[in-house]
């Protein structure tokens, strides 16, 4: 998560783990440790009494999963930087440095952007769009990765969506950037408007779409490990013979019939982590099927 | 995709505006123009310009000239959306080194070095200047005085000597007019003052008519601030400022290397027919009659060589479509700016 200073990022953060960790559809996040859950809840429940959570000074970050029907989906890390860290020098503070180097590590990207004052102020403007260098920078690095970018509108309680100049005023400053993710073959982009005050509205869908991504990335993975343990297991089987068992007891190491047995077992259980990949994937759709994407 | 690095030097009289020209350069183009992007590859070096930048736009605070023996250097990635096209080793020579009575023999000599490997020069020309030439042509001298134009021209034909002697590429110059604001009159309008410059260019600098030497000659503004003569300005009136044209000189830059280049694609693709052409020359020879089978393995060898050949002309051949591609994007950027090719100008 980056953005500049206001933008609402730990708020943001803490209303959509309060509302996941109730449970949509299915789907729960949950901290892995008690003492971040209480945290995060802490939090949210100040938010929807008019009480926001203090400025974050430094980084945060949170170690939590998702869950589908009570079975742990996807564990990730969640990053909330401080919003000075994306306009600081690396030679002012740490966390500057700690930023870059998440920006190279990081799985998806939220870029926060703060809606009321887009619309109130062009510096907010510009300033949401120098957020485009340390983006661009780390993604340049990491060459042709993908990886989802997701645009998060914070404040849209405070603003009139519907008077086409102030819309117009929102999208303004995203236009290059939504342009760029457009032509990229790798990047994948959403534009998420939400409110984060005390009737949040939209908060899930910047995490869930985020995390689809990961779900959808630890299924790719688990697809290549079943293909290359078949493929192994199929090459055990075809040499199999009479003179690689003899050698094998000879020299005290399994037969390839034994490594093809082994090799299967592993193909089957990425198979069935796979398997068990469908319905989060399927349930993540049906829950996104709304959200548009580019 | 091995992404090319283009070194470029910026050269120009002491307070003819280079500083404020990179500062609104890279403020256009970090936050995205037309597609495209530019962003340092240092992180600190973007907080730099971009708090010199906002003092200026802030509190009108111009920045402060680069002190003696302080050039400074800058290296840039510039993108179309997320991808990367060229890599800018920027050099933003301090102006009061052109002036030989205070710059030292190692600062002349990095510059020297500097020049002889640049494959863009800017030439940074004060517009008030110009104006005061162009509204009384006899001030020509004056003008050349000013604006450091023998300086500049020694240099910039030192450099193209060596290029000339290594058999390389004269590098792609611009000409950037600053302060373009200062070129209005009120007998004329900023496109005939440009009108009249390009025309009479050649007195002041014929360096960019030799044959050889491509130039852009490129009008930008930070804002509207008005003449302050000979006077060194240090602050401005925030409410004046309008940047116009910062980005153009860079799209040029990359547009010339990627032209230089195509030439360069195309020797390969030649060199690699004609290897081609002559591996399979010697492949039907060996494949003639029945003594064919007995060279089975020379050929096969042979086959192996024509398929490099093979690649290599599909690989300079795709890259020269994309090439192509940007570089017709590149020119929509540019249209309607005069450009000067072997001492002929192109509208």
């Amino acid at each position: 998560m980056l953005g500049n200073s206001g933008a609402g990022k730990t708020t943001y953060l803490s209303l959509m783990y309060a509302e996941m960790s109730e449970g949509v559809a299915g789907f729960q996040v949950r901290a892995r440790s008690d003492a971040q859950h209480q945290v995060l809840m802490k939090d949210a429940r100040g938010i929807r009494t008019g009480v926001y959570p203090v400025v974050t000074h430094r980084r945060a970050s949170y170690e939590l999963a998702l869950r589908y029907n009570g079975t742990e989906v996807l564990p990730f890390s969640w990053r909330d930087h401080r919003g000075g860290a994306a306009s600081g020098r690396t030679s002012d503070a740490d966390d500057v440095a700690e930023l870059h180097r998440d920006l190279l590590d990081s799985d998806a990207i939220l870029m926060f952007a703060d809606g009321a004052e887009l619309v109130s102020s062009p510096r907010a403007a510009k300033a949401f769009g120098r957020l485009s260098g340390p983006v661009l920078r780390a993604l340049n690095a990491r060459g042709q990765v993908p990886t989802p970018l997701v645009i998060v509108v914070t404040k849209c309680d405070l603003v009139n969506l519907r008077d086409p100049k102030v819309l117009e005023a929102v999208r303004a400053p995203l236009r290059e950037l939504i342009g760029a993710i457009r032509n990229s073959k790798h990047i994948h982009g959403t534009v998420q408007l939400v409110s984060c005050g005390p009737s949040p509205s939209n908060v899930i869908y910047p995490a869930l779409w985020s995390l689809r991504w990961g779900v959808l990335g630890m299924r790719e993975r688990l697809d290549l490990v079943a293909r290359q343990h078949g493929a192994a297991a199929r090459a055990a089987v075809k040499k199999n013979t009479r003179i690689n068992r003899l050698a094998a007891r000879f020299w005290g190491v399994p037969t390839n019939g034994e490594i093809a047995l082994e090799e299967r077992l592993y193909a089957q259980q990425a198979h069935q982590k796979l398997n068990d990949l469908i319905p989060p994937v399927q349930g993540l759709d049906k829950l996104l099927a709304d959200v548009s994407s580019f | 995709m091995t992404v090319p690095d283009l070194t470029l030097t910026m050269l120009g009289a002491a307070n003819s505006g280079k500083t404020t020209f990179l500062l609104g350069m890279y403020d256009i183009l970090s936050t995205g123009l037309h597609g495209y992007f530019t962003f340092t590859e240092d992180p600190d070096q973007a907080v730099n310009l971009r708090d010199a930048w906002d003092l200026l736009v802030d509190k009108g605070e111009l920045p402060l000239p680069n002190d003696v023996d302080q050039s400074k250097y800058y290296r840039f990635v510039f993108n179309h959306g997320f991808t990367p096209l060229i890599t800018v080793d920027w050099m933003d020579y301090r102006g009061g080194a052109l002036d030989d009575h205070t710059t030292s023999g190692s600062d002349v000599s990095e510059l020297r070095e500097r020049l002889n490997r640049s494959d863009s020069i800017y030439l940074i020309l004060d517009g008030g200047v110009i104006a005061k030439w162009l509204d009384d042509p006899a001030k020509l001298p004056l003008a050349k005085r000013r604006l450091q134009v023998r300086a500049m021209t020694d240099h910039l034909q030192r450099a193209m000597q060596h290029r000339r002697e290594k058999g390389l590429p004269f590098p792609s110059i611009v000409v950037i007019i600053t302060k373009a604001d200062l070129l209005r009159s009120p007998s004329r309008g900023v496109g005939q003052a440009l009108a009249q410059v390009v025309d009479q260019l050649e007195a002041l600098l014929p360096v960019v008519f030799a044959v050889g030497v491509t130039a852009l000659v490129c009008p930008v503004k930070v804002g509207d601030f008005g003449d302050s003569g000979e006077e060194r300005v240090t602050s401005v009136d925030v409410k004046t400022i309008d940047p116009v044209g910062l980005h153009r000189p860079t799209i040029f830059s990359l547009m010339h290397y990627l032209t230089v280049g195509l030439g360069g694609r195309s020797v390969a693709v030649g060199e690699a027919e004609a290897g081609l052409s002559e591996v399979e020359e010697q492949m039907a020879a060996l494949n003639r009659g029945f003594s064919a089978f007995l060279h089975s393995r020379r050929t096969a060898q042979l086959r192996n060589v024509a398929g490099a050949y093979t690649d290599t002309i599909e690989n300079e051949k795709r890259q020269t479509r994309l090439d192509q591609d940007l570089i017709s994007r590149l020119s929509h950027e540019l249209q309607a700016h005069p450009i000067i090719r072997d001492g002929e100008l192109e509208l």
